[in-house]
């Protein structure tokens, strides 16, 4: 069952006289249909005061103080120290609509009596009601700034917060009665939760067999948030960090150093009569076949040659653009931390 | 990587302190072509020469050891060169040079002296050499390749001779370890010698060196 609930305060029920009924206008005809069922009720006449009262509450213009009053005469009507005229499931039902408008309520000593206020303990416990204190206006300040709502509930239940707004519906919170903070942070992932204007908050608290609703009207101001893009590292003017395998380069690279052994070894003779009486020294032929056979291991061995000065290029500009990212980021954070979100509650 | 590994090595580190400081007097861009090299040889040789008026062939073993230090501009390199040949034979090279140039091409000029020490008789030499070397890295293997070629002039000619000149050869094949500063080294050596005696006798002379070690190189140029 939903109901549209503003319990405000926990004064507000605390007294009954002065009633803030007696303060509305004498021609107010709640006010006289108050005043004749507390009369009947002094009277004794508790059947008329019960039919005085629910006429009363069928009143349009019925302010929630006023109702409150009436719903604890009609109570103590249905339920007044006198078992022949006590009603306790009427005056249950009475009492269940009392603890939902104000789950604080009492009974004044003019009207209430022990059993009375046993019956409504009673009642209190099996009936749930949402009280909602909001502070009227809260400033919130930077990105982990959050605005509150308190609550009580009668007993334990889940408790949500929605933020309703032409058809938009927000999720905002949740807790968990019976007494309990609902936190709202006021930007999430840097961005305003919600936009500014006015908005419906919708609070619900809900146990398997009951559920309440309160509503409340709130205003959202927040600061104008501006935030400077975080440049992107360009991948494509990077140098290459290793040199391109030297593949079959080190076969020339072999034949070269191989040819160049054995023509060393061939050339560079003595004249005669060294020359003609000894051949060339073979053991340089050897020596050529495994320079160009090791020269060309490196066809196997290279993955590139590194590039110290290409990775030291890269180097420095990942770090350059690390810098001017961080002094974005700082930047942005300094506008966070300055953003303000003022939040005005009202019933 | 290089602090990492120093520290299990503190040789390594001390060897790079020292690179460095060396590098502290020359701009970034010759340090990041810098290379300090340190090789030792086994070297096989055989050496043809004329005995009297014929030829006889000499073999033995041989040891080369060499360091070379250098930028991106140029450096030095210093190589000794000692074999013990048969019958009493021994030969000594004892080489300076001055690098000019990158390494991929680089001009080398500077003098050897060169010793032969025999039972009978024993000579000694002071050549003047100049010449060209090429170490070019293959891509990214660890390995290079190294072909050198120099010619030399007789400066101080032993007593009987009147003139000396050589030419010298060399190819190599060099595999550098990735993590470790150590490096293999296989390649030939040849070198051919021009010498006129007094009275116009020749006394031609060759000899062809195989070379196999390894050694020790440090700095950027040596990783690529």
């Amino acid at each position: 069952m939903i109901r549209i609930l503003c319990t405000v305060g926990l004064a507000a029920g605390a007294a009954f006289a002065p009633s803030p009924a007696t303060a509305q206008p004498a021609g107010d005809p709640v006010v006289r249909l108050l005043q004749s069922a507390r009369t009947a009720f002094d009277d004794l006449e508790y059947g008329r005061a019960i039919s005085i009262c629910r006429l009363a509450l069928q009143q349009p213009t019925i302010t929630r103080a006023q109702r409150l009053d009436v719903l604890r005469v009609l109570a103590a009507a249905q339920y007044p120290n006198d078992p022949d005229a006590a009603r306790p499931d009427s005056a249950a039902r009475t009492l269940r609509l009392l603890v939902k408008l104000d789950l604080d309520a009492t009974f004044p000593r003019t009207l209430g009596w022990r059993g009375l206020d046993s019956l409504l303990a009673d009642v209190r416990t099996r009936t749930l009601a949402l009280a909602v204190v909001p502070a009227s206006d809260q400033q919130v300040r930077g990105g982990d700034g959050a605005w509150v709502l308190p609550f009580r509930t009668t007993m334990a239940a889940d408790v949500a917060l929605t933020a309703e707004r032409n058809g938009a519906v927000v999720p905002l919170a949740a807790g968990r009665g019976p007494d309990g903070v609902l936190r709202v942070p006021a930007l999430r992932d840097r961005v305003p939760l919600l936009a500014n204007g006015d908005w419906t908050l919708v609070v619900s608290a809900r146990v398997p067999a009951d559920s309440e609703v309160v509503r409340l009207a709130a205003t959202f101001a927040s600061d104008s948030l501006v935030f400077l893009p975080v440049p992107a590292l360009d991948s494509t003017g990077f140098k290459p960090e290793r040199a391109k395998p030297i593949g079959r380069r080190a076969l020339l690279a072999g034949v070269v150093l191989g040819g160049a052994t054995a023509a060393m070894a061939s050339g560079l003779r003595a004249e005669d009569p060294v020359r003609s009486a000894y051949g060339v020294d073979a053991r340089a032929f050897g020596v050529a076949a495994a320079l160009a056979v090791g020269a060309g291991m490196a066809v196997f061995l290279d993955k590139g040659r590194d590039l110290p000065d290409n990775a030291k290029a890269n180097a420095d500009r990942r770090a350059t653009h690390a810098r001017e990212a961080a002094e974005v980021v700082a930047e942005n954070d300094r506008r966070l931390a300055a953003a303000v979100t003022t939040v005005r509650i009202t019933r | 990587m290089i602090a990492r590994r120093s520290r299990r090595m503190p040789w390594l580190r001390r060897a790079s302190l020292a690179l460095a400081a060396l590098a502290g007097a020359v701009p970034a861009t010759a340090v990041a072509q810098a290379e300090f090299r340190v090789t030792a040889l086994s070297a096989p040789t055989v050496r043809n020469g004329v005995v009297g008026t014929a030829a006889q062939q000499f073999t033995g073993t041989g040891g080369t050891v060499e360091v070379l230090a250098r930028f991106a501009f140029g450096g030095l390199h210093v190589r000794s060169f000692g074999a013990d040949l048969d019958r009493g034979l021994g030969v000594a090279n004892l080489d300076a040079r001055v690098v000019l140039g990158p390494q991929w091409l680089s001009v080398e000029a500077g003098r050897t002296q060169r010793a032969l020490v025999g039972e009978l008789a024993s000579s000694q030499y002071t050549l003047n050499r100049v010449g060209l070397r090429s170490t070019f890295p293959l891509g990214g293997s660890g390995l290079r390749g190294m072909i050198g070629a120099w010619s030399m002039q007789g400066a101080t000619l032993p007593t009987g001779v009147r003139e000396a000149s050589g030419l010298e050869g060399e190819t190599a094949l060099l595999y550098r370890l990735r993590r470790l500063p150590v490096f293999v080294q296989v390649g030939y050596r040849a070198e051919s010698y021009a010498v006129t005696l007094n009275g116009n006798r020749s006394a031609p002379e060759e000899m062809g060196v195989l070379t196999l070690g390894g050694g020790f190189s440090f700095g950027p140029a040596a990783r690529r």
